[in-house]
């Protein structure tokens, strides 16, 4: 017997009988069958020692990237509750009276990403920030009819430029990339139009700059269109909120709040929103109610957006969400609690300035913009992209991810609160003796 | 750090301490329903055993402490990995190729739908049966392609005669869903594929029912060009409370080239390396990374488990259960469309229970829950009245599918003795019938819409 498949043979020759059958291949009938050439089933240790093995061919690293995936620790307990068997197991909960657990981790998710953002309302979760930037875009150019023109930050991710550029023609809208001037997106006037959409916008951007929207939001409201910041929920621990810059939109990941690297996935997409944008909100939202009896409960509510009411009418095709991922964000952030999350964030900050710092002094390596305001991420130029890959190379040497290799001669490099100062210093001197 | 780039108004909500928060979300889990608490018979969505191993083996280090851009010479385990589970996927599928960049089902049906347009780019239509899941239409039309739906015949399978009529030199192509929402299989497959390759279009496959299938038969040898899989519903990957999940897509030999940035390959040479790379013609980024990595270990893990004398039988064992159910319960509730024998699903419909008791399917699921199963899809496909649709899968024991079969007909009795009984269920939960057109007239959706702080 299988051990995920719970039937003897008496068991199956009885179920057979009874629909009058002899034999599992009459359930077939009419049925093109054919052999299907994979090896037999194996073992559960040799199973393990497989993936063992494999996993033991990636080479765990000291990591120094970032780019949309950050290394920040992960408290063991997080990992423990989310492996709760009831969480993990369960479905979308449809059905809530049995699934008032599930839905109040969401409806919590929801709070939470509304008090980090500022603005008012939540969906429970989208993919990734690509999605997220993409039902961004979705939404606005839905909401402000007749305005085709989607306005990116040339500081922006290019993985979520490139994602929303794949969705653009299906979407009918036109997507128009800003200029970038010393590491931050240059919004002229020319750029918001009669036929903008959104001006979606990246703080801190890809460059981990802090960018400066003072005034932005006036400029784009007079042109009703909509203001969207991508943004990183553990950076608003310490920065300005997006509806602190007056945008109506919030979009990004929340993989820095308790969800390992896992090598890009499965990580988890946010957005908040107005609250006159709720109807065209993507995706599950929880709200809150009372049952026959007048007690208070939660249950998945404006389900009348969504494609199983809606079918090629709803505001997007998004089926579920990234549940198990809001349950890692808010075991997180309800063990740390605000001054917890505040202190991890300027970890970072301080981390990050550090390595800058000594990196900008060795000749040979600028950080290009040290004198901006950045956080946990920044850009470092050398001589050649020859040296900077020889850089890479002696780091690796030592077991350290030295960031992430972007165009030019450059690294993006990441410095999350998990960084020690000898780790950061043994990139400093590697840094420093192969530049000599 | 300038001032005015600093949040004005100061984060503030409080921490909790390790045993208090193990108590709050203990506390919480016991008021969810997973697969391990109970019968879980909801339809299209395979809610089978996630085994454990699959879970120790997505949380080994060296996967989860991996940056997805590292240097792809120190990542070569987890590529070898996508590498081999796509390749044993298009074994189960007779696909050639394919990507597990999609997050989702639905995502990876809008790449499938992208890979057709890539293929067709002057095509604007799609054609969708009226059984269809909502987010095949929903999908077709993010891609901009106008949703031209099929009618079922009176079997309840794709009315050839309306398919016919329907098809021009306009459609892109047919998406289906094989066995079909009602949990049959569309014997007219090879006609249908013939029809539309015949009029320049492709056959898309969603995989939301392929667990009839795996281990059986080869979707590709019954016509279609283009599918995706979910791997939370086939192969045993938990559903998380609704994700994550990860719908890889699969392609025939001459669409390869179109699929999404970053695709694995091998390179060729004396020693087995990986690298990711993307053609020219690709329909180019659909998300983030490389999708949802963990959860592509642990289907990994199953195939492997599995193997094929495991699939097969799985999609045997998955349609005995099922059609076993389906024969027992027609004694006394309607199949529609029952004389066709079901595969892995079927449906009934309790729309003459409830002409005569006033009882709906609503009420009927709600009173499931009261004796600890869960309910099974309701009120779809949307062609069925009052519509109950329930998949057993193959993880449930004879005594399982019994108790579920005398707790129906128990119900049913009491449709007809007790009606009000049915309409004030559930009672045992932690709270009762839910008053959602409230929700949805006054919103609200976080603690701060209730005037409190968190």
């Amino acid at each position: 017997m299988n051990k995920y498949i719970p039937q003897t043979l008496a068991e199956k020759e009885e179920k057979l009988r009874y629909l009058g059958l002899s034999s599992s291949s009459e359930l077939f009938k009419g049925i093109e069958v054919s052999e299907i050439n994979l090896p037999l089933g194996l073992d559960e240790k040799d199973v393990y020692s497989k993936l063992l093995e494999l996993s033991e061919e990636n080479k765990k690293m000291c990591i120094f990237a970032g780019c949309g995936a950050y290394d920040h620790y992960v408290p063991a307990v997080v990992d423990k509750i989310s492996s709760f068997d009831s969480f993990l197991t369960t479905y979308t909960p449809y059905q809530g009276e049995i699934s008032q657990g599930v839905l109040k981790v969401f409806y919590d998710y929801q709070s939470y990403m509304v008090a980090l953002t500022g603005l008012d309302v939540s969906n429970a979760s989208l993919y990734d920030m690509a999605d997220a930037g993409v039902e961004a875009c979705a939404l606005s150019v839905s909401q402000k009819r007749g305005h085709s023109n989607v306005v990116l930050s040339g500081s922006m991710h290019p993985n979520v430029i490139s994602t929303i550029k794949t969705w653009a023609e299906g979407l009918d809208c036109t997507v128009i990339v800003t200029d970038v001037k010393n590491g931050n997106a240059c919004i002229t006037e020319e750029l918001i139009t009669d036929d903008t959409a959104i001006i979606l916008m990246q703080s801190p951007n890809y460059y981990g700059i802090i960018e400066d929207f003072t005034n932005l939001s006036e400029k784009i409201h007079s042109k009703k269109a909509l203001f969207g910041i991508i943004t990183d929920p553990l950076s608003l621990a310490l920065f300005k909120t997006p509806a602190e810059w007056g945008a109506d939109i919030a979009i990004g990941s929340t993989q820095s709040l308790g969800i390992p690297l896992s090598f890009g996935g499965p990580y988890c997409g946010f957005i908040t929103a107005k609250r006159e944008l709720l109807r065209k909100m993507p995706g599950r939202i929880v709200g809150k109610t009372v049952d026959a009896s007048g007690k208070e409960c939660y249950v998945l509510t404006l389900q009348a957006r969504e494609q199983h009411i809606k079918r090629e009418r709803a505001v997007s095709n998004i089926c579920s969400n990234q549940a198990l991922m809001t349950l890692r964000n808010t075991v997180y952030l309800r063990l740390l609690g605000s001054e917890g999350l505040i202190n991890v964030a300027e970890k970072c900050a301080s981390n990050s300035s550090y390595l800058a710092h000594k990196l900008n002094e060795i000749n040979g390596v600028t950080v290009p913009f040290i004198d901006q305001d950045f956080w946990r991420e920044f850009k470092v130029d050398f001589e050649s992209v020859a040296l900077r890959n020889k850089v890479y190379t002696n780091l690796s040497k030592v077991n350290i991810c030295a960031g992430v290799k972007i165009n030019g001669p450059s690294l993006l490099v990441s410095v999350t609160e998990k960084r020690t100062k000898e780790e950061m210093d043994t990139y400093i001197e590697v840094v420093r003796k192969a530049v000599k | 750090m300038r001032k005015e780039l600093l949040r004005e108004n100061k984060l503030s909500f409080k921490a909790s301490s390790e045993p208090e928060l193990l108590r709050y979300y203990t506390k919480l889990s016991k008021n969810v329903f997973g697969v391990s608490d109970g019968f879980y018979p909801l339809g299209s969505c395979s809610m089978k055993y996630n085994p454990a191993i699959n879970e120790k083996v997505a949380s080994l280090s060296n996967f989860t402490e991996l940056h997805p851009l590292q240097d792809t010479k120190q990542v070569q385990g987890s590529l070898k990995l996508m590498y081999d589970l796509i390749r044993r996927l298009c074994v189960l599928t007779g696909m050639s190729d394919g990507t597990l960049a999609p997050c989702a089902g639905a995502q990876g049906e809008y790449t499938g739908l992208k890979i057709i347009h890539a293929f067709n780019p002057k095509r604007k239509k799609i054609l969708v049966p009226d059984s269809a899941h909502g987010t095949n239409p929903a999908s077709a039309s993010v891609n901009g392609f106008q949703v031209i739906q099929v009618k079922s015949n009176e079997n309840g399978l794709v009315d050839i005669e309306d398919l016919r009529e329907k098809l021009d030199s306009d459609v892109a192509g047919l998406m289906l869903t094989n066995p079909n929402t009602l949990g049959l299989y569309e014997t007219n497959i090879k006609e249908i594929s013939l029809l539309l390759h015949k009029n320049g279009s492709l056959m898309y496959y969603d995989g939301a029912n392929f667990n009839a299938l795996v281990g059986s038969a080869k979707v590709r040898e019954s016509g279609f060009d283009v599918l995706h899989l979910n791997l939370h519903k086939t192969f045993s990957t938990p559903h998380g409370g609704g994700g994550p999940g990860s719908g890889p897509v699969l392609v025939r030999d001459d669409l390869v080239e179109f699929l999404p940035y970053r695709v694995v390959k091998k390179v060729s040479g004396n020693k087995e390396t990986f690298s990711v790379q993307s053609d020219k013609k690709s329909i180019g980024r659909i998300s983030m990374f490389y999708g949802n990595f963990l959860v592509a270990i642990k289907a990994y893990a199953y195939i492997l488990s599995m193997g094929s004398d495991g699939f097969k039988e799985v999609s045997e064992t998955s349609v005995l259960n099922a059609r076993y159910l389906q024969k027992k319960l027609s004694s006394k509730f309607n199949s529609p469309y029952g004389s066709n024998a079901c595969m892995h699903e079927f449906v009934l419909s309790l729309e003459d229970l409830k002409n005569k008791t006033t009882v709906s399917a609503l009420d009927f699921a709600k009173m499931l829950l009261d004796y600890g199963i869960h309910a099974p899809t309701i009120y779809f496909p949307l062609i069925v009245h009052e519509a109950l649709m329930i998949e057993p899968t193959e993880t449930e024991t004879l005594e399982v599918l019994d108790h579920f079969c005398d707790v129906m007909f128990e119900i049913l009795d009491t449709c007809y003795k007790d009606p009000e009984r049915l309409k004030k269920a559930p009672i045992s939960t932690s709270v009762g019938r839910i008053d959602e057109v409230r929700a949805v007239k006054e919103p609200i959706l976080s603690v701060f819409d209730e005037g409190n702080s968190l």
